[in-house]
């Protein structure tokens, strides 16, 4: 079964297209790393699948329900909001610059969706919401605030959250850009556990290595293009487009 | 932590002890009428006015005596330990007049803080509609506060409260507002609820911008957004700007005199102009300052705590 597709999902910002005819497969349990180089739209396409961008034209369907039919804006399909934020709970969404929720400790951060938008009860959501933050290794850290705690294990944090919904696939915004180098390790860590878990997962990200080891398609995006895509071993050892062979050299002779 | 609250208590404990033998010779009023000198009881007068006032540990006794408009004559005595004391002239009289008009100042500075507690409080619960109806996509909402938030602060407060008490009965009768307070506190809290919604809107629309997106991320809907999340996190930097306004309303509240309503303010005037006394200003401006001191130590408190995850 497909989690996530797309078809011609285009993307404008009045006369700037973001987006050109993005169309795209994610099956379950599939690992998909987005690269490219910055504005080629990576992230506004991780981002239309959750509704945090609003599409202009195409389709979108997630678990094989059609959720978009856009033309010039408009959605041709009818659904209601509430239909669509049942649907959307399904996506788990982890961001570049984290957004804990500042003025709540890391266990109640974990636990205030399930409370409050899944109507989980109380001691239901802490034994969840504890068994998650030992997962991601910050057992000793839960009734701590989150500007008490370094990028990484924000990161972290940010990921149990996520998790707490138990939604059946996650989408990674550039998880580790906002990270300093030595930090950028543990978040990939954890994300590998999830991955060989089953986790169906699209990354967006600069962590070649990572998109090696962990992918089990690499998507090569430019100008708002899907312009590659293939498993990891062949994009990087013998990439078929010229920009991704301009790009993936200047990416990895920096690394 | 323990011992300092024994060390307070031993203190407060020997002044209790030690101010016995003052509470038991504190002059009597039948004490201080016996003082009086005669010349001065067979003046003639077109109003007199005795006040006693008795602190238990030290008492105070004033007669004036209003002989025509302008001329009025008084005499008064201070009284601890067992003596009379005239209070003529210099210190003690100043002091003796504290003592004199500390408890319709108190009756005053009552008012004046009840006043405005209430109608900033009002103010503010007000304001959050009004700043989420401001922010709203809906357009008829957002123009309705708008317009609300430009009329209030667009026109003067002391003509707001004019409208109220005065205007509203002679244009609609049923909509007369029965007591005073009752009228200042209308007028105060549509006004405070103006600009604490403006403070209110600045302060939401300074989260990150990420906070909405990771809320609806994990399916929060607005309202849930707006309590859960948002929200919560702008008390702290709201304490400044709404401690702002709560000590602009606590002066404001002199505008009351207007219609007559005795807040300190119009308490000292009153006093000023049956005594011809400037120095009620002193101790009023002095009150002001302690309510406004207490406050702000409030207000730092309660910063602190709303900002403790920082």
């Amino acid at each position: 079964m497909s989690m996530i597709r797309t078809e011609n999902l285009c993307k404008d910002f009045g006369n700037l297209k973001i987006l050109k005819d993005c169309s795209l497969t994610i099956e379950q349990g599939e690992v998909v790393c987005l690269i490219g180089p910055s504005g080629a739209g990576k992230s506004t396409y991780l981002r239309s699948l959750n509704y945090l961008e609003k599409i202009t034209e195409g389709k979108l369907w997630i678990e094989e329900k059609l959720l978009d039919d856009r033309i010039s804006g408009v959605n041709q399909v009818k659904i209601s909001q509430q239909e669509r934020t049942e649907i959307l709970l399904e996506l788990g969404m982890v961001f570049q610059r984290f957004n804990l929720f500042p003025h709540l400790t890391v266990l109640q951060n974990v636990m205030l969706a399930p409370v409050e938008v899944r109507k989980m009860k109380k001691n239901d959501a802490e034994i969840l919401a504890r068994e998650l933050i030992k997962k991601v290794g910050l057992e000793d850290k839960v009734d701590v605030f989150p500007s008490k705690l370094s990028g990484g294990q924000q990161q972290r944090v940010a990921i149990a959250r996520a998790l707490a919904m138990k939604p059946k696939m996650m989408l990674f915004d550039e998880p580790t850009s906002a990270l300093d180098p030595e930090l950028v390790g543990e978040v990939l860590q954890v994300m590998k556990t999830l991955a060989a878990e089953g986790m169906t997962m699209i990354v967006v990200t600069h962590e070649m290595g990572f998109a090696k080891e962990v992918a089990d398609r690499v998507i090569f995006m430019y100008e708002g293009r899907i312009v590659e895509d293939a498993p990891p071993e062949e994009i990087f050892s013998n990439p078929k487009n010229e920009r991704t062979k301009v790009f993936l050299q200047s990416v990895l002779n920096t690394n | 932590m323990m011992k300092k609250l024994l060390i307070t208590l031993g203190i407060l404990l020997l002044l209790a002890l030690g101010s016995i033998p003052l509470v038991m010779t504190n002059p009597t009023l039948s004490d201080y009428e016996g003082k009086v000198p005669s010349d001065f009881l067979q003046i003639e007068a077109k109003k007199e006015a005795i006040v006693y006032v008795d602190y238990k540990i030290v008492s105070c006794y004033s007669d004036t005596k209003q002989i025509s408009s302008t001329r009025a004559q008084q005499v008064s005595y201070f009284g601890v330990a067992g003596q009379i004391i005239p209070a003529e002239r210099g210190i003690i009289k100043f002091f003796a007049n504290v003592l004199v008009w500390l408890p319709s100042l108190l009756e005053g500075t009552k008012i004046t803080i009840l006043l405005t507690v209430t109608s900033v409080l009002t103010g503010i619960f007000l304001s959050v509609f009004l700043a989420l109806g401001k922010m709203s996509k809906f357009t008829p909402l957002r123009n309705v506060c708008s317009a609300y938030i430009f009329f209030f602060r667009g026109t003067p407060l002391l003509m707001q409260l004019y409208f109220i008490w005065f205007g509203l009965p002679a244009l609609i009768p049923t909509l007369t507002v029965s007591s005073r307070f009752l009228a200042a506190w209308i007028a105060f809290s549509l006004n405070s609820g103006a600009y604490c919604a403006e403070i209110i809107r600045a302060a939401i629309q300074s989260i990150d911008k990420g906070q909405f997106e990771a809320a609806k991320a994990l399916g929060f809907g607005y309202g849930k957004t707006m309590s859960k999340i948002i929200i919560p996190q702008t008390y702290r930097r709201l304490i400044p700007p709404l401690a702002n306004e709560f000590i602009m309303v606590l002066k404001d509240a002199a505008l009351t005199s207007i219609i007559a309503l005795k807040d300190l303010s119009k308490v000292t005037s009153s006093i000023m102009t049956s005594t011809g006394e400037v120095s009620v200003f002193i101790i009023s401006m002095g009150i002001y300052l302690v309510i406004t001191a207490a406050f702000s130590k409030l207000f730092v408190a309660l910063e602190k705590k709303f900002g403790i995850y920082e």
